[in-house]
């Protein structure tokens, strides 16, 4: 069931009412049968995937905890490569297949093997991590082995991050399902507005500006080099505003019913490095990947060397986690590239130009962002093209319409241009909005929302946005809940836009 | 609890009367429903319904006229009301006939063609042709529910065929399936190999198996019945298709497999005693009009052609 629909409209109060009135003793199984429902939504008989894990892992935890010496580890072993295999069948087999069969070919070899025709279980790669975390954590001893198949199966499939995160730990989640929670107007009226704005973000912003992405990167060579760029542009907030909206709503809903999920973004596109930046994106993965794979690798406590390989082996498995495409192992690649020289440049910096490192002005943060924006700009194409080559298209063509948007400005300022230049340059960036005889007023749309993004994350950045919006008089904050759900029921697309995560 | 309780009925109050406030006073209303009220209201005889092929007319035609003016042309003592639009099909017309019959003012008939491509994947499920609002203003009695059709449709209660369900739509040539409408959709014309290009969209547009239980055949039925309940006569035509173009590009199959599917339609139409005018292999490639793709676009002989078979089949 996706969170952007009817059903889940009428799902959420009435799962949440009957949560609150049931004692505290069935309630773990109504949550159970609750999330069943609400991932049976999707396809049906994929619930028996789940089911399959659940029980490994289960059943691996209390092994773990009851074995000693060598057993232990046999127990972990077997609890990771089940779980994976399921991820390898489900996710990754066409993948490696297409690829060996492309080697195959160049080698002039015969082969055999066939490409498998199934749909990708809604979510796998979450809670297939949260599974992982669990028997890892178990194993590490610092958490119990779960003695409750119904609240361990919870734990996997508690509905609100089932199919897209947060990707909790057992140590965060695990116990809640024994706390009594009850209904506390302020923890409502808290989750609700947080539900409220995961909607606005991605009804009204995600969903919008995808039809200006989705146009560009259909067909790029349709569009002009600043059209892509601003596609692109349009993406990095499609994308934010599409998964942190779903994280507002799962962290919302589950904070309805009294549970506290962990933070997924904290402002990224305000980060100052890009370690600050994957510090704040997606904290549940990259704190996971650095949990799992970089610090037992070695961390940063072994030679430059061995830190650089560590760095670039998280970041590709991070790639490969998004998706079986090399688009996504690319982007994963360029990320661990620009933490490597971000480290090199650091050091240099410091050396060098130590007033930068601790200069106070805003110019200087100001083009620190910016520059850090348009590298995280850059790794978004990847992320989002079909195909690498079309990344490389969009990239360079992107770049070439800013050269001539900033050629044809100055050109302009000086007099050796007229203005039908630029107007000219214009009329190409709306192209990809084709909406007919209301494209500019969609584009304005589209900026007024990314606007409207930047004005709330400036407020979340600095107290946290419900908790200003809350300290709000009650004649500026009920307009202003009425107007965002306003906007909701009528600014959003009326055609299914998934989100982007669930393909994960 | 109580608080929370008050609050969410009164907050919920509150954004429905909002709703209808935006509905009555923000939101465009579609053209097309305020036409039918019109014409309704200036009790028009004849509502002829029809899509593209209705009004479009070639450069080089000295008559710009569109085939319902051509047959007012000729039937000067009927009043005769053109309600096309570019990619009107059997959904949309049933809806509109189950809310002329509603009416008070409902006119003595309809006439209502059939164009043989609005049955293939390109057109019956190109997201752009659904006319989701129209249908479900049309078709709903709940007072105020037109208002709510942006929150409910945004919430997937209305479920809009989507792109990537569009272009995963499999192709038949026949009964064999040939691939998905992504192969098909107009790509750019290739100059180098036209015959292939127009071979391609013939088969596209009119070589699929057409069976009884085709959503738009199913309409047909449903708006026979609720024209004929409400007293409506009902006329009924398949619109000319280029099929000597169909069977240079589509090849020797491309007749037959037509001819079973326009023969279908007649049949159902005829089971309603509604006789069935069957213009599909009436006219030569000459008189169509369609410099990039092949439509059912007609020039001026070809309108005027269709406007005399109509007058003379069913206002004798």
């Amino acid at each position: 069931m996706s969170f952007i629909s009817s059903s889940f409209l009428i799902f959420f109060p009435v799962v949440t009412t009957i949560y609150f009135l049931l004692p505290h003793r069935y309630r773990w199984m109504f949550l159970l049968a609750a999330s069943c429902v609400f991932y049976m939504a999707f396809i049906p008989y994929y619930i028996l995937i789940l089911l399959v894990t659940i029980t490994i892992d289960y059943y691996a935890g209390m092994q773990i905890e009851d074995s000693i010496g060598h057993k232990r580890k046999w127990w972990l072993v077997a609890s990771i490569i089940s779980t994976c295999t399921v991820l390898a069948i489900f996710k990754y087999f066409n993948f490696f297949n297409t690829n060996f069969a492309v080697i195959a070919h160049l080698l002039d070899l015969r082969y055999p093997v066939n490409f498998i025709n199934i749909i990708l279980p809604i979510g796998l790669s979450f809670h297939t991590f949260q599974s992982l975390s669990y028997v890892i954590e178990v194993y590490r001893g610092k958490q119990k082995a779960e003695r409750h198949f119904g609240i361990y199966s919870l734990y996997v499939m508690f509905y609100p991050q089932l199919v897209a995160g947060p990707i909790e730990r057992p140590q965060n989640l695990l116990h809640q399902f024994y706390e009594t929670h009850t209904a506390d107007y302020d923890r409502i009226t808290k989750g609700l507005k947080r539900m409220l704005w995961g909607f606005f973000k991605k009804v009204v912003i995600a969903d919008n500006v995808s039809i200006y992405v989705n146009q560009a990167y259909g067909n790029p060579h349709a569009y002009s080099g600043l059209a892509l760029f601003v596609a692109t542009f349009f993406f990095a907030i499609q994308i934010y505003c599409d998964f942190s909206g779903y994280s507002d709503i799962a962290i919302g809903s589950a904070g309805v019913m009294g549970f506290t999920l962990m933070e997924n973004f904290k402002n990224p596109y305000f980060a100052e490095s890009i370690a600050d930046f994957w510090r704040r994106w997606h904290i549940s993965l990259s704190t996971w990947f650095r949990d799992y794979v970089y610090i037992p690798l070695g961390g940063n406590r072994v030679t430059y060397w061995k830190w650089c390989r560590n760095i670039m082996i998280t970041f590709l498995l991070s790639g490969l986690w998004h998706g079986a495409s090399w688009t996504y192992v690319v982007w994963g690649a360029v990320h661990g590239a620009y933490f490597i020289c971000s480290n090199a440049f650091a050091k240099i910096k410091t050396k060098m130009f130590p007033q930068l490192v601790h200069s106070a002005s805003v110019f200087v943060a100001f083009f620190r962002h910016l520059f850090l924006f348009m590298l995280i700009l850059l790794t978004w194409a990847f992320f989002r093209a079909s195909t690498i080559t079309d990344a490389y298209y969009i990239i360079i063509h992107s770049c070439i319409g800013i050269l001539q948007l900033l050629q044809q400005s100055v050109a302009v300022l000086f007099g050796s241009h007229s203005l039908a230049a630029l107007t000219d340059t214009f009329h190409g960036v709306l192209n990809p909005v084709n909406k007919d005889a209301h494209t500019l007023d969609y584009f304005i749309l589209f900026c007024s929302l990314v606007g409207v993004l930047f004005v709330a994350e400036v407020i979340d950045s600095w107290r946290g946005l419900v908790i200003t919006i809350s300290s709000w008089p009650a004649w500026v904050r009920y307009p202003l809940y009425i107007a965002a759900v306003m906007c909701i029921m009528n600014l959003g697309v009326t055609q299914e836009v998934p989100f982007i995560y669930f393909q994960f | 609890m109580k608080k929370l309780f008050y609050s969410t009925i009164g907050f919920v109050i509150i954004v429905l009367v909002a709703q209808i406030l935006i509905g009555r006073y923000l939101m465009t209303p579609i053209p097309e429903m305020a036409l039918i009220k019109t014409d309704l209201e200036e009790k028009y005889q004849v509502i002829y319904f029809g899509d593209s092929v209705l009004y479009t007319v070639a450069p080089t035609d000295t008559d710009k006229s569109t085939i319902p003016q051509m047959l007012s042309k000729i039937l000067p003592g009927e009043s005769i009301a053109n309600f096309s639009h570019g990619a009107y099909h059997l959904g949309i017309y049933d809806s509109y006939v189950k809310y002329i019959a509603r009416s008070s003012d409902k006119p003595q008939a309809i006439i209502v063609p059939i164009n043989l491509a609005e049955f293939s994947p390109g057109w019956d499920m190109q997201p752009g042709y659904q006319f989701d609002e129209e249908n479900f203003d049309l078709t709903t009695d709940i007072p105020f529910a037109s208002y709510f059709f942006r929150p409910l449709a945004i919430f997937q209660a209305i479920h809009a065929v989507t792109n990537d369900q569009f272009m995963s739509t499999p192709v038949y040539r026949g009964t064999t399936r040939i691939g998905t409408v992504a192969d098909f959709i107009r790509p750019p014309i290739d100059p180098v190999d036209v015959p292939r290009y127009m071979g391609n969209q013939f088969v596209f547009d009119y070589m699929y198996n057409l069976e009884p239980n085709q959503r738009k055949l199913l309409s047909l039925e449903d708006l026979i019945q609720r024209a004929q309940k409400a007293g409506i006569a009902v006329d009924i035509y398949i619109t000319p298709i280029d099929y000597q173009n169909g069977i240079k590009y589509a090849g020797p199959d491309f007749l037959p497999q037509v001819k079973a599917n326009t023969e279908l339609i007649c049949t159902i139409v005829k089971t309603y005693n509604i006789p069935c005018l069957n213009l599909a292999f009436t006219l030569p490639s000459s008189v169509f009009n369609y410099p990039v793709y092949p439509n059912e676009h007609l020039k001026q002989q070809g309108r005027m052609f269709v406007a005399t078979q109509v007058a003379e089949t069913f206002f004798k």
